[in-house]
């Protein structure tokens, strides 16, 4: 699952929808069935420990490892150790630096365009109107669609000559040649632009699940004490949607982080750099250079980017909201 | 109804059609302009990009229907979803299982490092796992591409089968061990029956995840006998780069499948997104 | 809302089912190709497309083998190439254009030295075997080659005054003025690909400091002579005059509005390119190409030791993975019959590598002719750079003019990243 595809992965738990566990059996297991033997749970357990160790912990230690050489990984094992040279050149490196900016600039767009626009509709689309179901089944699709295969569809889109954005605009009269994925000013934002509509209706049934599980009586019992719809909006929905919303800022930067598919089938990363991220940039120099250490020097600083605005975000903002957070899932709680 | 409130609700009405509207066709249009392009040739798509093709022209999707690379692709996909969702989801159930329902030491941590898993970006990983693949010469296979898949997918498949794992009452336990059910039994006759709804949930999670998988099969296959749809569409949008219309038939026809799937599993899907399957 | 997810669930069961049963059987053979010998060449238009496919049936047929063909667009190739070489399994017959990069190939292990195993290597001119060559030992069997030179759309030329080619940079550049002030765009560029963009530097490079001057930077991994940055200034003074079609930035060489289909509309006047562009030109537009289409040398600079007969250029070819099955070889050779080889000429419009010209290509289409021409008449010859280096500084060359072309790199740039690159590669 590339690219965003970790937002799938992580929702549930954060997500206020969440129904409650039910305490009552699952928190303390108390009750054992009879007392099975070592054996026994070694054989549940070992299958799946044996593939997460193998294929998940080994990988992300072995780039640990090999980020400290310089290697063509042709062949044999590292050896030429470099120690921390791979690093010092990462910070020095432009286009690294630049992935970092685009990064950022993609999280605070989609904080300020696409959060509040999918918010919005979701909110619309909380009302009761005749074909509501239908609209939100139709808003959803995008995000159903393989990210690969929707880059291939909007280069064509993009495309300068037979694209439908330049046709569209000529017919509404505008005969500006506008350059979509050639100008490098524009390129990200063309790129957050499908990046909307990938991910908006994404955002917007998680808001709708959220909007969803404020129980109408508090509505009712807001009207009755004589309150007007804004207010009620302000001081009832807004504040319950809070870990809602907190939870798709935190899936969103996660999704960033990994940028990859969308962007890679699109654009390569071009023109010159102009719309890379920091998975193309591990990707070309790894697999088209042949520079596995500096490329693996890239995944850990990947790997720590997203650990630890994990923790930060999760230890500043979201330590109220969740029960079963990402490193609490862990069970500190249980 | 006063007239106020009447016209408010008009008002509204309209407002809300309006929105929606326009979103439906800020969705709509991409997609429309291929299926549309698709049956036009290269030369209304450049003098007619935006309207009905004219006349309609088939060919495009008949050769990309009557091609071998593209069923081969479509089995590919399916095949590497299915075996993918199956491990993913029985490894889990195992697992979540024994976390839910058993203490012993050391439970806490491991718990920990599966979840923490879910910390690890995909891309992260690629380049050391490919090396990996590499050595254990599972490059070019399917398994190249299953294994890290699932994987990937196990740290959120336990922690929502261990919820609902953990919601089961031990009543429910301890009737069968009183029937003389081993943990064995008790998982695959009674538990895993109980967990269906939840079950479904996270194997749509899973198989959709597969489905779309970009990355891993980039690097692993090479080689074109085991390439998923979307190495295909790619691949096929190069090879027939200077074919337009051919080349939106195809990203046609590769969204097809993901279009009727969401038709039908379209409720495990969202609830799965949005509740973590804990509503069952 | 019950019946859809029971059927889900049916499906899931029955697929796993069935799943089970089929990985035991994929297993085994760790997803090899189930073909006896597996080929990827970048043909991926018709009709050499279609002629390969049945050069390879019909040889299959022949010889009771199963074929693998994959036509691939060229920048897909080289991406897949890599990954491939770094997965240590090529496949049996893969296109190469020789030097660094298969010399990087044959140092992995992963080439077949095919040193007195090709039967038909006597019927290719020596010459054309040098890019393949590596430390004496042969690696590669060349199809077609040529040199990169100006092809041009004379009409175009003509409406905007231009009497003749230029033979300088500097007439040149008032060409690219000249063309410009009458609204045409002078020259397609493929930007997005980056190759056709290194050889702009290359051949301005040759022609200030000359093949030798080339050479010896190469030897010394030292890029920083004086020629080398008046190369990358004056590719800078180039782009800023802004001569490339709208919308370059982003164009790649082969796709419905790329470089050669620009060329192929008559939307450009002209494009550096190999002996392959004027088929190409058609291919990819659709049409018949400019009605006349000429051909010149890259212009000399002022000052500069190189002269127009030394040529940036190279060919096509084939190499073979070293545990590829014997048959793969004899398969080149079945390409080097007489008979297939004067088809593939007259189809692809390729320029002949064997050493009796006349018997294979009796009738060389004008195009072809000219390079054949400039070839035969060559004092020098440098192999594209991508490709005559190891990747790692091709791919740096390939990047940074992309960089000076954008207006993103200063020629000091461009030879510390270069200069870098050779550092990190020694």
């Amino acid at each position: 699952m590339g690219g965003r595809g970790v937002t799938v992965k992580a929702s549930p738990q954060g997500s206020p929808a969440v129904g409650r566990p039910d305490r009552r059996a699952g928190g303390n297991p108390r009750r054992r069935s009879g007392r099975p033997g070592a054996g026994v749970l070694a054989s549940f357990i070992a299958p799946g420990l044996v593939l997460f160790l193998l294929f998940v912990i080994l990988p992300v230690l072995f780039a640990a490892y090999v980020a400290f050489f310089r290697w063509n990984g042709l062949g044999g094992v590292p050896t030429d150790f470099v120690g921390l040279e791979n690093f010092r050149n990462l910070l020095q490196d432009d286009v690294f630096l630049g992935d970092l900016w685009r990064l950022g600039l993609i999280v605070v767009l989609s904080l300020v365009v696409q959060l509040p626009l999918s918010f919005g509709l979701a909110m619309l689309l909380h009302q009761r109107f005749p074909g509501r179901t239908a609209f939100r089944l139709l808003f959803f699709v995008p995000y159903v669609l393989t990210e690969a295969v929707t880059a291939v569809l909007f280069r064509l889109v993009f495309s300068p000559r037979r694209g439908f954005a330049d046709s569209f605009l000529a017919n509404l009269g505008i005969d500006a040649q506008i350059g979509w994925l050639s100008d490098r000013d524009i390129i990200m934002f063309v790129i957050f632009g499908i990046l909307t509509w990938k991910f908006f209706g994404f955002h917007m049934i998680l808001f709708l699940a959220g909007r969803q599980n404020i129980p109408d009586e508090l509505y009712e019992a807001a009207e009755i004490d004589g309150a007007t719809r804004s207010q009620a909006f302000r001081n009832i929905t807004l504040p319950l949607m809070g870990p809602t919303l907190r939870m798709i800022v935190f899936l969103s930067v996660i999704g960033t982080v990994q940028l990859f598919d969308l962007v890679y089938v699109l654009t390569g990363g071009g023109p010159f750099h102009a719309s890379e991220t920091l998975a193309i940039t591990m990707y070309e120099q790894g697999f088209q250079r042949n520079q596995i250490g500096y490329a693996s020097a890239l995944s850990i600083a990947m790997f720590l980017i997203s650990l630890v605005f994990a923790l930060f975000y999760q230890r500043l903002v979201l330590k109220r909201d969740l029960q079963g957070s990402l490193t609490n899932a862990g069970g500190n709680r249980s | 109804m006063s007239v106020i409130t009447r016209r408010a609700h008009l008002l509204r009405h309209t407002g809300f059609y309006i929105a929606a509207f326009l979103t439906t066709a800020f969705v709509a249009t991409p997609i429309l302009f291929a299926l549309l392009g698709g049956f036009k040739d290269n030369q209304q798509l450049r003098e007619n990009a935006l309207g009905l093709p004219s006349p309609w022209n088939v060919e495009n999707y008949t050769d990309v229907l009557s091609s071998g690379a593209f069923w081969q692709q479509t089995f590919s996909s399916i095949f590497i979803a299915l075996i993918t969702t199956f491990i993913v989801v029985a490894c889990s159930a195992m697992v979540a299982f024994v976390f839910a329902r058993f203490a012993f030491r050391g439970r806490e941590g491991l718990f920990t490092l599966f979840a923490a898993g879910m910390m690890f970006p995909f891309a992260v990983a690629v380049l050391p796992l490919f090396i990996i693949l590499r050595t254990f010469e599972l490059l070019n296979s399917p398994l190249g591409v299953i294994l890290p898949q699932a994987a990937f997918g196990l740290p959120l498949t336990i922690i929502i089968l261990r919820t609902f794992f953990r919601s089961i009452p031990g009543e429910v336990e301890e009737a069968a061990t009183i029937d003389g059910a081993g943990p064995w039994l008790f998982f695959v006759r009674i538990l895993l029956p109980m967990a269906r709804p939840v079950l479904a949930t996270v194997s749509v999670l899973a198989l959709v995840g597969s489905w779309n998988s970009f990355l891993l099969p980039l690097v692993v296959l090479q080689k074109s006998t085991w390439w998923t749809l979307p190495l295909g569409v790619t691949q096929f949008s190069g090879q027939y780069a200077s074919d337009t219309a051919k080349v939106l038939a195809f990203v046609m026809l590769a969204m097809l499948p993901a279009l009727v799937f969401y038709a039908f599993a379209e409720r495990h899907l969202i609830s799965g997104l949005t509740s973590g399957g804990t509503k069952g | 809302m019950r019946k859809p997810l029971r059927r889900l669930r049916a499906a899931l069961a029955a697929g796993a089912a069935a799943s089970l049963a089929l990985t035991a059987a994929a297993c085994g053979d760790s997803g090899e190709s189930d073909a006896d010998i597996t080929w990827w060449h970048i043909q991926n238009q018709d009709p050499l497309m279609s002629t390969w496919q049945e050069y390879a049936d019909d040889f299959g047929e022949a010889n009771d083998l199963t074929f693998d063909v994959q036509p691939i667009e060229n920048q897909a190739f080289k991406d897949r190439m890599a990954t491939a070489s770094q997965s240590g399994d090529v496949p049996d017959i893969f296109h190469t254009w020789g030097g660094g990069v298969l010399a990087q190939q044959v140092e992995a292990g992963l080439v077949q030295d095919l040193t007195g195993k090709l039967d038909c290597i006597d019927q290719i001119n020596p010459i054309a075997l040098e890019p393949y060559t590596i430390d004496g030992k042969l690696y590669g069997m060349p199809f077609d080659a040529g040199v990169v030179g100006f092809w041009y759309n004379m009409d175009l030329f003509a409406q905007a005054g231009i009497d003749q080619p230029p033979a300088t940079w500097d007439e040149f550049l008032t060409a690219v003025q000249a063309l410009k002030d009458e609204g045409i765009a002078p020259i397609a560029l493929a930007g997005a690909d980056q190759w056709p963009g290194h050889y702009y530097w290359t051949y301005l490079v040759m022609r200030i400091v000359g093949l030798d001057g080339l050479e010896a930077a190469a030897e010394a991994g030292d890029f920083s002579g004086e020629g080398f940055l008046q190369a990358g200034d004056m590719v800078a003074e180039l782009a800023a005059m802004e001569p490339f079609q709208p919308g370059f930035e982003s164009a790649t060489y082969g796709e419905a509005d790329g470089q050669s289909a620009v060329m192929g509309e008559g939307l450009a006047a002209m494009e550096l390119m190999g002996q392959w562009a004027p088929q190409a030109q058609r291919d990819n537009s659709g049409t018949d190409g400019p009605e006349n289409l000429g051909f010149f040398p890259f212009p000399t600079v002022e000052g500069g030791v190189g002269t127009t007969t030394e040529w940036l250029g190279g060919g096509n070819g084939y190499a073979v993975a070293a545990d590829a099955p014997d048959e793969a070889l004899d398969f080149l050779c079945n390409f080097m019959e007489p008979e297939n080889y004067a088809r593939a000429i007259t189809e692809g419009n390729l320029t002949p590598v064997a050493v009796d010209t006349a018997a294979v290509a009796p009738d060389l289409n004008a195009d072809s002719q000219k390079v054949v021409d400039a070839l035969a008449t060559a004092t020098g010859t440098q192999l594209y750079l991508d490709q005559a280096y190891p990747p790692a500084i091709g791919g740096v060359i390939n990047e940074a003019t992309e960089g000076l072309l954008l207006g993103q790199l200063t020629a000091e740039d461009f030879v510390a990243m270069v200069n870098e690159a050779w550092a990190a590669e020694a």
